[in-house]
């Protein structure tokens, strides 16, 4: 079967590495083609997730949630049928917004296991809930 | 060069997500992957190839980003396909040559593809050379290859491309590592790159006296790089342009003839893999080397 293949982005300036590192090596181990962009712009995250063709954007967003959501929208009108999941520290308010738009989203205390069956289940691998 | 025109960039992603998909497709293999390439191999060749191998860490990607404007300035659009490894255990893979690209330099007329190895053997994807023929067809004037961190012989893309250059750096190895055959028998041009590690003269120098036993007239360049603050970046664009003085194309029959046998294989171990599974396949207890023999002849002689 063939894997399937996932964009890491960061949104913003936030610099912090290890949240979306730790979350790329479980969902390499989990048997998925991870592209690392690392901190991008909106049109940059878009541009990848066309070109590198992937079946699902993680986006990490620290701070600024007005970018993130810039970003989501950017992603689901250029690709509609491409899934988004969002992970990273984010205040309650900002999960509701990214929620409202569709996203799982993952704010801290979150499971490796949640996330990676999120992974499966958003890109058609397994149909649990 | 429809796919890169920023009319087209502008008014959707259309075109953009069609090659990207039919890269996928031809990822995934078979049958299909089969018809895109043939699709893509009635094209008249026009795209110049250029590859970037050396061990893990030498700085592959880091060099590409740094010779990103200068490619762009000679050739307008730049495609880069960069293969890291899939994990044996998982199938999983993790792909960072992106994180090392300085994306100022990017926008309609820089196309990026991360391509696991899937198993493949030989420092590339099995996809890898099908995708330069979708590149090419889709009117990428430069396709730029990266293969995974190389051991010594991991070295199939000399058959792609129209140039290779060797990454190394300081520290890389004594005079005996330098005269070992594989990695610096081929190769256009070396680099030695982190130019301010310390050991930078002697790599140079034991690297050049292996360089000179080749049987060529003139031995590849050595280059000194730091690729992360630009130093000696002019210096290698100069020579690698002048070294892809080459009819564009001039490796599309190469890899034609490759595609050929490639998928002549591929149909022969299908062919095999059902002989196999076949009842017709059931062998007596032999010795071996006998069954081997005796299994094979059965095989042909079936397919006659």
């Amino acid at each position: 079967m063939k894997p399937k293949r996932i964009l890491m982005a960061k949104t913003g300036l936030d610099g912090h590495w290890r949240g979306p590192t730790i979350v790329a090596r479980a969902l390499r181990d989990a048997g998925f083609e991870v592209i690392m962009i690392g901190m991008a712009t909106t049109a940059e995250i878009v541009a990848a997730a066309i070109d590198e063709d992937v079946d699902l954007v993680g986006l990490n967003i620290g701070g600024h949630i007005d970018v993130a959501l810039r970003a989501v929208d950017a992603v689901q009108s250029a690709a509609p049928d491409m899934p988004i999941f969002a992970g990273g520290t984010i205040p309650p308010h900002a999960c509701k917004q990214l929620e409202a738009k569709g996203l799982e989203v993952f704010p801290p205390g979150s499971m490796l296991t949640d996330i990676v069956d999120s992974a499966n289940r958003l890109t058609g691998l397994s149909t649990a809930p | 060069m429809s796919d890169v025109t920023s009319a087209d960039w502008a008014d959707g992603f259309t075109a953009r997500r069609a090659l990207a998909k039919s890269i996928s497709a031809v990822e995934s293999g078979g049958p299909e992957a089969l018809a895109i390439e043939q699709r893509a191999l009635q094209q008249p060749a026009a795209a110049h190839v250029l590859g970037f191998t050396g061990p893990p860490g030498a700085g592959k990607s880091s060099l590409i980003s740094a010779l990103l404007p200068h490619a762009l300035d000679h050739y307008g659009a730049v495609a880069i396909l960069a293969v890291d490894p899939s994990s044996s255990l998982t199938g999983g893979a993790l792909l960072g040559d992106r994180v090392r690209m300085d994306y100022r330099h990017f926008d309609q007329k820089v196309f990026f593809r991360s391509m696991a190895s899937r198993g493949y053997q030989g420092g590339i994807a099995a996809a890898t050379r099908a995708s330069v023929n979708v590149l090419d067809a889709a009117g990428w004037p430069l396709v730029i290859i990266e293969t995974l961190g190389i051991g010594q012989v991991e070295l199939e893309v000399m058959d792609l491309a129209d140039r290779v250059a060797v990454v190394l750096n300081p520290g890389w190895g004594d005079s005996f590592q330098a005269n070992k055959a594989g990695l610096t028998e081929q190769g256009d041009a070396f680099v030695l790159n982190k130019a301010d590690r310390p050991g930078l003269e002697n790599a140079k120098i034991l690297l050049e006296q292996s360089l000179q036993c080749l049987p060529t007239a003139t031995p590849p360049g050595v280059f000194s790089t730091i690729a992360t603050d630009g130093e000696g970046i002019p210096e290698l664009w100069q020579a690698l342009s002048n070294l892809m003085q080459v009819p564009a194309g001039e490796q599309q029959s190469r890899r034609r003839s490759v595609a050929i046998m490639e998928g002549a294989k591929a149909q022969l171990l299908q062919d095999f893999d059902e002989f196999l599974a076949s009842p017709a396949a059931a062998s007596p207890e032999t010795a071996p080397s006998e069954g081997a023999v005796d299994l094979l002849q059965r095989f042909y002689r079936q397919r006659d």
